[in-house]
């Protein structure tokens, strides 16, 4: 079933018509969560009924390129656009604390991520979904054959810089992250699988090497710095990620749009993306504000 | 008060319907949370210069990249920045002070 991607409510028909109309009637009545996403995604220029409607079907609208393809495409507007995420920014030339930041942050992503992978496991019957996830978990989390999990290279990272483990494994998540996981949690613990799959594995497009080429003006970081400039295990964790990035999110998406085209779910699982996306935001925001606790506390 | 938006007075939307009395003048403003840090913000100027009112005020920024402002009190002006979460300042920095013809 669509969802309003900015308060999430279930909406009764999965059309253009029914999550416009919706928009509408509570932009008129100042809601907050819908005018600002209305400010963010559409237009800060209040419109007619049918104007609104108009610029939501060109919104919606993947019909150049594919599902894939826009999810992208949004992404990147979003995080590496003329207005970058403010974690993106800060992450081009990182310092220690930035670092420290997204490690803290980050540990307790991990966590929840590999949860929302076993429920995505968990509630699908199909072997390639399953088989999908079952690795990305091993990755992530346990390591295949003889290589370190990212989960250590995070922790890693953190010691480089001078972030004991102790610290990170005893903290507690920021306001946004922990809202971030509470949804994340909800969605793939009681949702559709797909839904669940679009919402996780579309985040994995902000470590995307490629997505200068959908668009972006930023990369997550300025590649030269695994060069020098940071230590050697915050280049080692940049480069491991940034290489399984590409192909996990490219992999998943191709997945998604396959899958949400046979079950004709396309709609629903873009308004999920939009939802899961905005939460990612704030859950960068908030390794940025990590970091700069730690500038001030150390 | 002189304002650089004719929208929403802190984010220049033109959606919503949502009026607030500031500084003795009804303002619009596009959600209730606009109008919150809009109000607190004015508030926090004025404790931190020392103001009785403020004349003109200009905006530019979002809420995740904070605001960067621009604000005059008869000949004072001050350039400052601030940052809030759902209504609440949560960053506020004068960058400078200075005098300015009024506007």
């Amino acid at each position: 079933m669509n969802i309003c991607p900015a308060c999430g409510r279930e909406l009764k028909d999965s059309n253009i018509s029914s999550l416009s109309d919706h928009f509408y009637s509570l932009a008129l009545s100042s809601d907050p969560a819908h005018v600002m996403w209305l400010n963010r995604n559409i237009s800060k220029k209040k419109m007619s009924e049918e104007g609104l409607k108009s610029e939501f079907l060109k919104f919606y609208d993947f019909t150049e390129g594919g599902l894939a393809n826009w999810i992208r495409k949004r992404f990147v507007e979003k995080f590496f656009g003329e207005k970058p995420n403010p974690f993106v920014k800060e992450m081009q030339r990182p310092s220690k604390y930035t670092i420290m930041g997204y490690v803290t942050e980050h540990y307790h992503f991990l966590r929840q991520w590999v949860k929302s992978c076993a429920y995505i496991i968990a509630r699908t019957d199909f072997a390639d979904i399953q088989k999908y996830e079952f690795d990305n978990i091993a990755e992530e989390y346990f390591g295949i054959g003889n290589q370190t999990p990212h989960i250590e290279l995070l922790l890693q990272m953190g010691e480089s810089v001078g972030l004991r483990r102790e610290v990170v494994l005893g903290s507690k998540p920021l306001k946004k992250t922990e809202s971030a996981l509470k949804y994340w949690d909800e969605v793939c613990s009681k949702k559709h699988w797909l839904d669940a799959m679009v919402s996780m594995h579309s985040l994995e497009l902000i470590a995307d090497k490629n997505v200068k080429s959908y668009g972006a003006r930023y990369s997550y970081f300025m590649p030269e710095i695994l060069d020098g400039g940071v230590t050697k295990e915050t280049a080692h964790f940049l480069k491991a990620g940034y290489d399984a990035d590409q192909y996990h999110s490219g992999e998943a998406l191709a997945m998604v749009e396959r899958y949400a085209k046979t079950l004709g779910m396309e709609m629903e699982v873009q308004s999920y993306f939009l939802r899961s996306a905005d939460y990612f935001y704030g859950y960068l925001e908030s390794r940025q504000e990590r970091g700069k606790m730690y500038e001030k506390e150390l | 008060m002189k304002r650089n938006y004719e929208g929403c007075a802190l984010c220049d939307a033109t959606w919503g319907d949502y009026w607030r009395e500031v500084e003795g003048e009804r303002m619009f403003f596009c959600c209730s949370i606009c109008a919150a840090a809009f109000e607190n913000m004015i508030n926090r100027l004025k404790s931190e210069t020392g103001w009785k009112s403020v004349d003109s005020i200009s905006i530019e920024g979002n809420y995740s990249r904070g605001r960067d402002c621009t604000a005059t009190s008869g000949r004072n002006k001050v350039e400052f920045f601030f940052r809030h979460e759902d209504g609440q300042i949560t960053e506020f920095r004068i960058k400078s002070h200075g005098t300015s013809p009024v506007p």
